[in-house]
C-alpha cells in the first residue's frame, strides 16, 4: 500500500515539474526574445536569411531572414491559441447538446444521436480537410472546421454520463428531496460531467494542435506570413536539405506541446478517477 | 385504533405503463401515524412501482394518494415541493443512494439545505443550529462517527452507507419513510444491525413505514401489517400476527413455503 502510494505520488511530482519545467522554460524564453532580442516576426532581411544559430539569433534566421526563435514563439500563440479557442468552442457547444439530449430522451435524443452518427461516419481529419477545402483556406475557416469535427464527442460523453446517472436512486432521491432540475444539473450531474470533459479536452488539445498544423502544413489553414508552426514546416519545405534546423525547430516544438498537453491529460484522467483510488 | 391519525391513504391507485402491461390496479390501504406496513410479493409484482407512485415520481391513472391528509395526486409542482419534507426514501443499493463525486455531509444535508436550514427539533434546544451541528445529531441517532462526515461514499461499507441513506431520511423528520428492500443487498449482520436501527427509530421519533422486502422474517420484525402483492394487485392483507394462519391466501402460503424451504437450504 505504502509503496503505491510513494509511487503514484512521485509520478504526480514528475508531471507536476516536467509541466512547471517547460512553462518556465517557455516564459524564460519570451523574455528574452521580447525583451532583449526585439526582432520582427514578420519583417524581411535578405542579407540575414539562413544564417546558423548564433548570439543574436539563437536558432537561427529562415528563408526571408526572420529570426526563427521569435516566430516560433510568435506562433504559439496561433498553433496553441487557435487550438485552446477551438477546444472552448466545442466543449461549449458540445456540452449543452449532449445535457439536453441525456435529460430529455425521446425524439431530440434520437435527433442528436442520428446527426453524432452523420458526423462519426467520416474521421475527423477527412472531415476536417473537405470543410476547410469547401470555405476556403484561411486560419478561422479552420478554426470552423475543427469545432464542426470536434463538438460531437464532447456531446457524446456529456450524454452517456447523463445517461448513466440520471437513473441512480441518489438522482431519484434528489428529486424527492424538492431539488429543482438545475440544482441537481449542478449539484449531482456537474461533478460527473466536467471530470470527464476535462480530461477528454486535455487530451484532445494535442490532437487539434496537430490537425492545426497538418491542415496549415498542406496550405489549408494559416498562410504566409502568419508564423504558425505547421505553416513554417511548409515554409522550411524546400531548405529541408541545407538547413534541416528550420523544420526541426517547429516540429520540435509541435511535440513537446502535444507531448505536454498528453502529460497533463493523464494526470487530470488519474486525478479524476474515484474507482482506481478504491482499487490503489 | 380510528384516534390514530392517519399519515398515508393510498385509494384505488391504479398505473398502467405503455404497452398494455398494468403494474397496478387498483390499489388501496391506509397507514397510521407510528405503524409499518410490510409490502411483500415476487419481484415484478409492482411493490416499487407503487413506492414511485406514492412519492410521486411516477404518474397515476388513476385514484388517489392523501399524504396528512392532503391530496398528493391533485398537487401543482410547487405546492408538491413544499410536501416533499414530510415524505422521504431509503433504496435498495446503498451505493447507488449517494453521489459518489459529493462527500457525506453533502449528501447527508440535502434536504435540510432545500429546506433553507429550518431548525429540526432532534436538535437539543440548549445547542445553536448550524449545518455542522444538526449533521452531527443526525450521524450519532443512526450511531456512526460524525469523522465520517467529510469522507466520500466509497470510503465506507454496505451497511454504513444505508445509516447514512437512514439518517438522510430522518433528517426532515417525515410523517413517512418508503423503505424500498433497504437490507437486501447487505450481509446478514449488517441487516440485522439496519433493521433493529429502523424499529428503534420508528419508537423514538413515531415514525411511520411503508417497508418493500422479499425477506418475510424482516418484514414480520418490522411491520405491524402485511400486504401481499401479485401482478400489480393486492392479493391478501392481514395483521403480522396472522402470518402463519390458516386461513391465508394460497399465493401466501406459497410464498411462505418458498421463504421458509430457502431458510432450511441456509
Amino acid at each position: 500500500m505504502d509503496a503505491l502510494v510513494i509511487k503514484k505520488q512521485t509520478k504526480n511530482r514528475l508531471a507536476i515539474a516536467l509541466t512547471a519545467g517547460l512553462f518556465v522554460c517557455l516564459a524564460g524564453m519570451m523574455a528574452y526574445v521580447f525583451f532583449v532580442l526585439k526582432h520582427d516576426p514578420l519583417l524581411v532581411n535578405l542579407n540575414e536569411r539562413l544564417q546558423p544559430a548564433n548570439l543574436e539569433h539563437p536558432l537561427g534566421t529562415d528563408h526571408l531572414g526572420r529570426d526563427v526563435l521569435t516566430r516560433l514563439i510568435v506562433g504559439a500563440r496561433y498553433t496553441i491559441g487557435y487550438g485552446v479557442l477551438a477546444l472552448a468552442i466545442a466543449a461549449l457547444i458540445g456540452i449543452p447538446f449532449g445535457l439536453l439530449s441525456g435529460l430529455k430522451g425521446g425524439i431530440i435524443d434520437r435527433l442528436f444521436m442520428r446527426t453524432a452518427d452523420a458526423f462519426l461516419a467520416f474521421p475527423d481529419t477527412i472531415v476536417a480537410i473537405v470543410l476547410s477545402g469547401l470555405l476556403g483556406a484561411g486560419i478561422e475557416q479552420l478554426l470552423f472546421a475543427i469545432v464542426m469535427v470536434k463538438w460531437v464527442s464532447y456531446a457524446r460523453i456529456v450524454r452517456s454520463t447523463v445517461l448513466t446517472e440520471r437513473d441512480k436512486d441518489y438522482m431519484l432521491a434528489a428529486a424527492i428531496n424538492g431539488l429543482s432540475t438545475w440544482s441537481i444539473m449542478k449539484k449531482h450531474l456537474f461533478p460527473h460531467v466536467a471530470g470527464h470533459v476535462v480530461v477528454l479536452a486535455s487530451l484532445d488539445l494535442g490532437k487539434i494542435i496537430l490537425l492545426i498544423s497538418a491542415l496549415s502544413y498542406i496550405g489549408l489553414g494559416a498562410q504566409p506570413p502568419v508564423p504558425e508552426w505547421g505553416a513554417m514546416l511548409n515554409d522550411a519545405r524546400p531548405y529541408f536539405q541545407s538547413a534541416p534546423s528550420l523544420m526541426l525547430y517547429p516540429g520540435l516544438a509541435i511535440a513537446g506541446v502535444v507531448l505536454l498537453s498528453n502529460i497533463a491529460g493523464d494526470y487530470l484522467r488519474d486525478h479524476f478517477d474515484v474507482k482506481k483510488e478504491v482499487k490503489e | 385504533m380510528n384516534f390514530i391519525e392517519e399519515v398515508l391513504r393510498v385509494d384505488a391507485v391504479s398505473k398502467q405503463y405503455t404497452r398494455g402491461h398494468q403494474a397496478l390496479s387498483d390499489i388501496s390501504f391506509t397507514l397510521k401515524k407510528g405503524m409499518c406496513i410490510g409490502l411483500v410479493g415476487e419481484s415484478g409484482s409492482g411493490k416499487s412501482t407503487l413506492a414511485k407512485c406514492i412519492l410521486m415520481v411516477e404518474k397515476l391513472d388513476s385514484g388517489g394518494v392523501w399524504l396528512n391528509g392532503q391530496p398528493l395526486h391533485q398537487m401543482k409542482k410547487k405546492a408538491m415541493q413544499q410536501e416533499r419534507k414530510a415524505m422521504q426514501a431509503v433504496f435498495q443499493h446503498p451505493a447507488a443512494s449517494l453521489n459518489p463525486k459529493i462527500k457525506i455531509i453533502d449528501s447527508l444535508m440535502e434536504p435540510l439545505d432545500v429546506q433553507k436550514n429550518k431548525r429540526p427539533s432532534f436538535l437539543p434546544a440548549e445547542k445553536k443550529y448550524t449545518r455542522e451541528a444538526a449533521a452531527v445529531r443526525l450521524m450519532e441517532m443512526v450511531g456512526l462517527s460524525p469523522s465520517y462526515l467529510r469522507v466520500y461514499p466509497h470510503e465506507l461499507s454496505g451497511g454504513q452507507k444505508q445509516r447514512i441513506a437512514i439518517a438522510r431520511a430522518i433528517s426532515t423528520e417525515p410523517a413517512l419513510i418508503i423503505l424500498d428492500e433497504p437490507t437486501a443487498s447487505l450481509d446478514v449482520l449488517a441487516q440485522a444491525d439496519i433493521l433493529q436501527l429502523l424499529k428503534s427509530l420508528k419508537f423514538q421519533l413515531g415514525l411511520s413505514y411503508l417497508f418493500i422486502s422479499h425477506d418475510l422474517a424482516a418484514v414480520q420484525f418490522l411491520s405491524d401489517y402485511i400486504l401481499v402483492m401479485r401482478h400489480g394487485r393486492i392479493e391478501d392483507r392481514f395483521d403480522k400476527k396472522h402470518l402463519f394462519s390458516q386461513d391465508r391466501h394460497s399465493y401466501t402460503k406459497k410464498l411462505i413455503h418458498v421463504f421458509e424451504s430457502q431458510e432450511d437450504q441456509q
